[in-house]
């Protein structure tokens, strides 16, 4: 546990040093999760939204599930929430290159790869691949941050790795 | 236990995530299976790449500067809760006067509306998906030679791909009927653009998910058209299942945005060639002129 529940509850009755303690003990995760989602330029600015949401929100918190599975849900609403909204407003930009099967394999390293290729695949699918591979959580956990039934978690991830491998392999992947 | 169900169950197998029962079910299973076996190494070594990425080290921005923001936003909150009141006030009232006009919009089209042939062959056409979940790769496309050959000969590099996959030219009106759909290219053209060959190609196994895939009612079909410009040049067209993997080989491939859209994209000094998930299938435009052509073909596609 990152945070003790003495500090959920001074932090719940708006003092700062407690909230405090809760932003930088969560920063960071929430940060990589939040980058996954919505990208690199983004990620700084939507972290801290998620905070915003996070410390004002804080009396809605049951305590039905861990502190820090609320958190990395508050930071999934939120990143998707941003998500849609970039993808309701679309800015028109070249991306960068991805170059040519041949050579991308001498472009990247390896976990590079991994990021290119997550970025490649459905925002929802790398939220839950994210959870899982990275955040390690269980499929009950995943199943609360997502919102969805834990028995859809497996599904989802079935989906997930099947596309990350077929964007692997189209990026010259050796297995 | 049937492959079907346990390629359903193999990632929570893989995550350990399944009850005794279940896992030992899927455990037999895997042992006799080959598919299922390399779907699993596959996981694995996807499993072993995500342990190397190392996630770039940060510092949380200073509390200082957050606290300012959130001071900031909660000082913003309870106006913005007053406001919100009161536009909810006055939208209930819009929102009563549009509903009702949606609803005797909706009446007034069901009462007009005859099904369309492509609505009826859709619903008709009952595919069955095997080997869709099973883990099988789709096989890959390869556009490299047509787009090569296209600007020297395109109806001959059309052919020629075509007859890769046993194209078969027919009406657009025929193509429909195999497709169970209403192919892009018959909805919309570009002004002043004539579709001068149809062909249905079969490709490989697509390993499509339910719902996302082309296959017509004899296996997996694809649309490669031929369309003919006003001064009588042309481009082509190829519309296939959204999962079926296409390359454009060793050319020099870019990944651009355009919008909301991710597409690879191969320049050459004669022209450039695109792909991108269009609404229902994927699609492919070779011999196009520059980016404004391209620009038209996402706008209906």
């Amino acid at each position: 546990m990152l945070v003790s529940e003495d500090v959920i509850e001074r932090a719940c009755r708006g003092e700062p040093d407690a909230q405090r303690e809760i932003y930088e003990a969560f920063f960071p995760r929430v940060y990589r999760l939040v980058r996954r989602i919505v990208g690199e330029s983004d990620a700084d600015d939507v972290s801290q939204d998620a905070f915003v949401q996070l410390l004002s929100k804080l009396n809605t918190f049951q305590g039905n599930s861990e502190f820090s599975t609320w958190v990395h849900r508050v930071a999934v609403n939120q990143s998707l929430q941003h998500v849609r909204s970039r993808n309701r407003h679309p800015t028109e930009m070249l991306h960068e290159a991805a170059m040519a099967n041949q050579n991308t394999r001498q472009q990247y390293g390896l976990a590079e790869l991994l990021d290119v290729a997550m970025r490649r695949i459905d925002v929802e699918l790398r939220t839950i691949f994210q959870l899982k591979e990275v955040d390690g959580l269980a499929y009950s956990e995943i199943a609360q941050v997502v919102g969805i039934p834990e028995g859809t978690v497996g599904s989802r991830l079935n989906r997930a790795r099947r596309e990350l491998q077929n964007q692997l392999l189209d990026l010259g992947w050796e297995t | 236990m049937r492959c079907q169900d346990a390629t359903e169950l193999l990632s929570a197998y893989f995550d350990e995530e399944l009850n005794d029962s279940d896992a030992a079910r899927v455990r037999q299973h895997v042992q006799t299976c080959q598919r299922c076996q390399t779907e699993l190494q596959s996981f694995e070594r996807i499993h072993v790449l995500a342990g190397q990425f190392q996630e770039p080290k940060i510092a949380a921005p200073s509390w200082e500067s957050f606290a300012a923001r959130l001071q900031v936003s909660q000082q913003q909150a309870p106006q913005q809760s007053t406001l919100l009141t009161e536009r909810r006030r006055s939208r209930t009232k819009d929102v009563v006067i549009i509903v009702a006009a949606l609803a005797a919009s909706v009446l007034i089209m069901l009462a007009v509306r005859r099904p369309e042939k492509s609505d009826r062959q859709t619903d008709g056409h009952a595919h069955s998906h095997s080997s869709a979940m099973a883990g099988v790769m789709p096989t890959l496309i390869d556009f490299q030679e047509v787009v090569s050959n296209f600007q020297h000969d395109a109806m001959h590099a059309s052919e020629a791909f075509s007859a890769l996959y046993a194209g078969e030219e027919v009406s657009i009106e025929n193509a429909e009927q195999k497709l169970g759909y209403r192919p892009q290219v018959k909805q919309a053209l570009p002004a002043g653009v004539q579709l001068v060959s149809t062909r249905v190609l079969k490709l490989p196994e697509c390993n499509c998910v339910e719902g996302e895939c082309l296959c017509g009612p004899n296996g997996c079909n694809c649309l490669a058209c031929v369309c003919e410009r006003p001064d009588g040049s042309k481009f082509m067209l190829v519309e296939n299942c959204k999962s079926q993997k296409t390359s454009f080989g060793d050319l020099p491939t870019q990944l651009v945005r355009r919008g909301n859209r991710e597409l690879k994209v191969t320049q050459t000094d004669k022209g450039l060639a695109a792909s991108w998930e269009g609404a229902r299938a994927r699609m492919t435009a070779i011999g196009l002129r520059d980016i404004s052509e391209l620009d038209g073909l996402l706008a209906s596609n």
